[in-house]
């Protein structure tokens, strides 16, 4: 199957099962609500002032430094709390990725039951692989930094110019993400194995995720960033859209917020495709229908009128 | 064309030069005249022949210094800058003060720890002077090193010579020397880079400036003068005489070179080498650098008023050339700025040499009579374009420095906000006028800042506001920030603060006068002061006073608000709700009722208070629900002003400095109070942040 093949049945399969979309904006949308008020309270401190008026018309950033430093303590609390809850959402999404792939692999709609059922399912192996992979990318950054980062500063004292020094920079940092990338992407497809041909061990699903991706690497890597130059098109297109509505009139506030849910909501269907052309991919790669492993399946209730679904 | 035929074409054209020299013969030093009529009293000239030997990092050079006594005073000692040696260990003051400003700044630094400590002995450099006759008398033995700044007997950075013959008064001395100096790493502004690239500043053993009495702080009626002649510090470097410089330099063939005043000639030795010969007048230090991959791009400025033209030279980088133009214009935007403002000819000098250094160097953004260094970062232009202005306010505020600095010579080490406090306000002035008075600086997807406001921020947000005053020498400052924020930030925020005071024509009559005064001398600030005084028609002592001399923080704000209608005094006060502007709007009155109560008779209160200790006459602003504004002056004395009135509306917003005439004030969100919230703002950025808050969820989920 060629990359584009499992770009358009992924994107089928990602419509077929559009209320996981639903879900998960909703999921995005209560926790981003959290702060929602706190921000809003800082923000009112200079809603009596005549500065804001001039925040209204454009974000002047030396009148945004008084602001900072007047309420550098509020907005430290906020940036942590933020990056709290940032975490608390990433192991959530731990939670969520198995009844996503799950659903991804499902031939019918699944219920939230179902769906919840199967990330309950998969959640200790889906953790597991976390910790695989954040070890991984730590060593690649301790890589990084232990060697990598030294010999670009070797290369960089002896540039002449800073455009051969930037480059050099350049060069290592796109290297690095690069390698993240593609160890984003083996993990994409051991979440994926782990799912389809229902096995336990995470180290195995990794090597085999990793055995599988390099095997076919030109059409693994072309898939995975195709999705990624569509995130990157995506993120453009949304600044180019923002940077339009400089007034702050309630019609422009509303299309605004109109503008950024949709934008939202396509990185969560962006998300959905990495698991949906990967697992279109792989599926036609191993020949293995895209459900989840009958030993995998959950006991179905006897009264249940979805005993017959895949999940 | 070269910096060679541009600066002999400028010779012919200007007709104020007589160089006696033929087509095939070149100029001797000495030969030269720039100026007719010298500019300066010219006390210390200088001819220097210097070889670089740039694989050894090394210079040795021949001094001729011919030293004129401004004094009545017989001199009996002379003393010297020996600046290199600022650079040959970790103990100089220089290097004492910079490891402890940024041990201050950060627990990760030790003692010990500094960029020229980290690599090998490559980095040090040193002068040495090994041979000196004062009028034919042999004095080297009697050099020796002092500190008249500290107790660090490390620091090696300033000699004395004692002379057994003095030299009368009024009269010449013949100062002759040869020096050896080894070229420190470039770490900050003087040294090597990569190999072949050299930016020479503090190369060659310079007289200390020697104050008769009435210059300066000197009184008029002390019986002898003094030796003015620091060590050298992290923060400041310039105060010398005005001379003429002749300057050979010879090195390696691959070089491009520029300096201080005009090159006359670029002569090959025929053995790799080629000598520079370079001469410069009414100057007070020569700077020279070399870089073997230096392009250059020439222009000519020409006067509006008088039709006066400026050589303009510019040496950059491979790879900068999409910013030549900004180099380029930059300066000429400066020159035409200054032509109208301190009058047609205010720089005099026929060229001016702009210098785009190696990148990370340290070599830039400082300036030196007729040559300064810009910064420019290549992933910037490609990133920003003409969003960040870094390039143009370097060059702006650089080239500034020809005036406030390299002519107006003021002393740095003691008084650096004469020099940098005035060139930050220029520099401020020029690019609000070229880039729009709140986008000077940044005006980048929808950000905005401008030069002074970042000014006032630098202020606003040091934590050390109050711990210096502009009056300290910079060096004296427990941490090199402070004697910077003095000198630049508050030091610039006065003078547009006074300028604001004062109306423009008065403070630019200010300027210009000091500037036609003072041109080629050394003034403090007394003299500033005295001029400003003079000019201004109006004693302001009272704000160079506070502002100068008192480490204080000027901080005006609006501390409430209420309104009461009349009729509750009669009726008494439970039956009535104040609003408090600090609290939230819980309680939604009905529309109908609410105008009612609007339109009764008030009585409005509005307090105002002085939260910092300078005292200055501030504009208020109130502005009633009926559209009303009143303005009133509050002499700014006393710690609050409470002005009440009575009216058939409420008081719906109050501001203090509400024009923003007053930059000093250091906290802009207590200026003005609104007893309605602006729901345009939160609507705004509570949506961005909200938004923002989505994304940095989804971009965390993209790990689960």
């Amino acid at each position: 199957m060629s990359p584009w093949i499992a770009f358009k049945d992924g994107t089928a399969r990602i419509w077929f099962h559009k209320r996981l979309i639903v879900w998960l904006y909703l999921a995005n949308l209560v926790f981003a609500a959290v702060l929602l008020f706190p921000l809003r309270k800082l923000v009112s401190e200079i809603s009596r002032t005549d500065l804001a008026d001039e925040f209204v018309s454009g974000f002047q950033i030396d009148l945004f430094v008084d602001f900072w430093a007047q309420h550098s303590s509020a907005l430290k609390s906020l940036a942590f709390s933020a990056v709290g809850l940032g975490i608390l959402y990433l192991i959530i999404n731990i939670f969520l990725t198995g009844g996503i792939v799950a659903s991804l692999a499902a031939e019918r709609q699944v219920s939230l039951r179902r769906f919840f059922y199967s990330a309950s399912r998969y959640f200790w192996r889906y953790l597991r692989l976390f910790v695989l992979l954040a070890v991984v990318v730590g060593l690649v950054l301790a890589g990084y930094n232990l060697w990598l980062d030294g010999l670009v500063d070797n290369l960089r004292k002896d540039s002449t110019t800073d455009v051969a020094s930037f480059l050099w920079r350049a060069l290592a940092v796109t290297l690095v993400l690069v390698f993240v990338s593609l160890i984003m992407m083996v993990f994409d497809y051991a979440k994926i194995r782990t799912v389809v041909d229902g096995r336990r061990s995470v180290i195995f699903a990794t090597c085999v995720a990793f055995g599988f991706s390099f095997r076919r690497f030109l059409r693994t890597v072309t898939l995975f960033y195709f999705n990624l130059v569509i995130v990157g098109i995506l993120f453009a297109i949304y600044l180019i859209v923002e940077n339009q509505f400089s007034n702050a009139t309630i019609g422009s506030m509303v299309s605004l917020f109109v503008v950024q849910q949709i934008f939202i909501v396509s990185r969560i269907w962006m998300r959905l495709s990495f698991f949906a052309t990967q697992m279109a991919f792989y599926c036609a790669a191993t020949e293995v229908l895209p459900s989840p492993s009958p030993t995998e399946t959950e006991p179905v209730p006897q009264a249940s009128n979805e005993a017959g679904a895949n999940i | 064309m070269n910096c060679h035929q541009v600066g002999l074409q400028r010779l012919s054209r200007s007709m104020l030069l007589c160089v006696v020299f033929g087509a095939t013969t070149s100029p001797a030093p000495g030969q030269t005249t720039i100026f007719e009529k010298p500019l300066s009293s010219r006390i210390a000239n200088y001819d220097i022949k210097v070889t670089l030997d740039d694989e050894a990092k090394r210079i040795d050079g021949d001094m001729v210094l011919t030293w004129n006594n401004p004094s009545d005073n017989r001199i009996d000692e002379l003393q010297f800058h020996l600046y290199a040696n600022a650079f040959k260990n970790a103990k100089s003051t220089f290097l004492r003060e910079w490891l402890r400003s940024r041990a201050a700044s950060s627990d990760s630094s030790k003692p010990g720890e500094s960029p020229w400590a980290k690599g090998d002995d490559d980095v040090w450099g040193w002068i040495r002077i090994t041979r000196m006759e004062v009028d034919g008398e042999d004095v080297t033995e009697r050099i020796a090193f002092f500190q008249p700044d500290d107790d660090n007997t490390d620091d090696e950075t300033v000699i004395r010579v004692p002379l057994a013959n003095p030299i009368p008064p009024r009269e010449s001395a013949r100062i002759q020397l040869a020096f050896q100096s080894r070229i420190p790493k470039c770490k900050i502004r003087t040294g090597w880079w990569h190999d072949d690239f050299f930016m020479m500043v503090h190369w060659f053993p310079k007289i200390g400036v020697y104050e008769p009495p009435g210059v300066r702080f000197v009184p008029a009626d002390a019986p002898r003068g003094r030796w003015n002649c620091h060590q050298f510090h992290i923060a400041t470097e310039f105060y010398a005489d005005f001379g003429v410089y002749d300057v050979e330099i010879t090195l390696p063939e691959k070089y491009v070179v520029g300096t201080t005043g005009l090159i006359l000639e670029e002569r090959s030795n025929g053995d790799g080498t080629k000598t520079i010969v370079a001469h410069a007048e009414d100057v007070h230090k020569f700077a020279w650098v070399a870089d073997a991959q230096f392009h250059e791009s020439t222009d000519v400025w020409r006067s509006p008023a008088d039709g006066h033209e400026v050589d303009i030279r510019l040496l950059y980088q491979p790879g900068h050339r999409s910013v030549v133009d900004k180099y380029i214009e930059s300066t000429k935007n400066t020159l035409d700025h200054v032509d109208s403002w301190l009058g047609p000819g205010a720089y005099p000098y026929p060229n001016i040499t702009v210098v785009d250094p190696r990148a990370a160097s340290g070599a830039g953004g400082m300036e030196y009579p007729t040559l300064f260094t810009g910064d420019a970062f290549w992933w910037a232009e490609q990133l920003f374009g003409d969003g960040l202005r870094i390039v143009e306010m370097v060059t702006i505020h650089e080239f500034m420095h020809q005036f406030w600095y390299g002519m107006v010579a003021s002393n740095e080490f003691e008084e650096a906000w004469l020099d940098e406090g005035l060139t930050v306000y220029s520099e401020n002035r020029i690019s609000a006028e070229l880039f729009g008075e709140s986008t000077s600086a940044i005006n980048w997807w929808g950000a905005s800042a401008s030069g002074a406001g970042l000014s006032r921020t630098g202020l606003a947000l040091s934590r050390s506001k109050n711990d210096g005053s502009i009056a300290e020498p910079t060096f004296a400052h427990w941490h090199r920030a402070i004697g910077l924020n003095m000198a630049h930030n508050k030091a610039s925020l006065m003078l547009k603060t006074l300028e604001n005071y004062l109306g423009r024509e008065r403070f630019d009559r200010i300027m210009r006068t000091y500037f036609n005064r003072w041109k080629f001398r050394h003034p403090c600030r007394n003299d500033f002061i005295a001029i400003a005084n003079e000019v201004a028609g109006e004693n302001l002592d009272w704000f160079f006073d506070q502002i100068i001399e008192q480490p204080t923080s000027l901080d005006y704000a609006v501390a409430s608000i209420a309104n009461v209608p009349v009729d509750a005094f009669d009726e008494g006060l439970s039956q009535y709700e104040f609003e408090d502007p600090e609290k939230g709007e819980d309680e939604e009155e009905d529309e109908e009722e609410e105008q009612d109560e609007e339109s009764k008779p008030h009585q409005s209160t509005v307090v105002f208070r002085r939260v910092g200790e300078v005292v200055f006459p501030m504009e208020i602003l109130v502005e009633f629900s009926d559209g009303t504004i009143v303005r009133e002056t509050w002499n700014g004395q006393g710690r609050v002003k409470t002005y009440q009135f009575t009216r058939p509306a409420k008081v719906v917003r109050a501001a203090i400095d509400p024009d923003r005439k007053v930059p000093l004030d250091v906290d802009l969100l207590n200026n003005s109070l609104h007893i309605e919230e602006n729901k345009e703002v939160i609507n705004k950025y509570t949506l961005k942040g909200f938004f923002w808050m989505q994304s940095l969820l989804q971009l965390f989920s993209i790990f689960g």
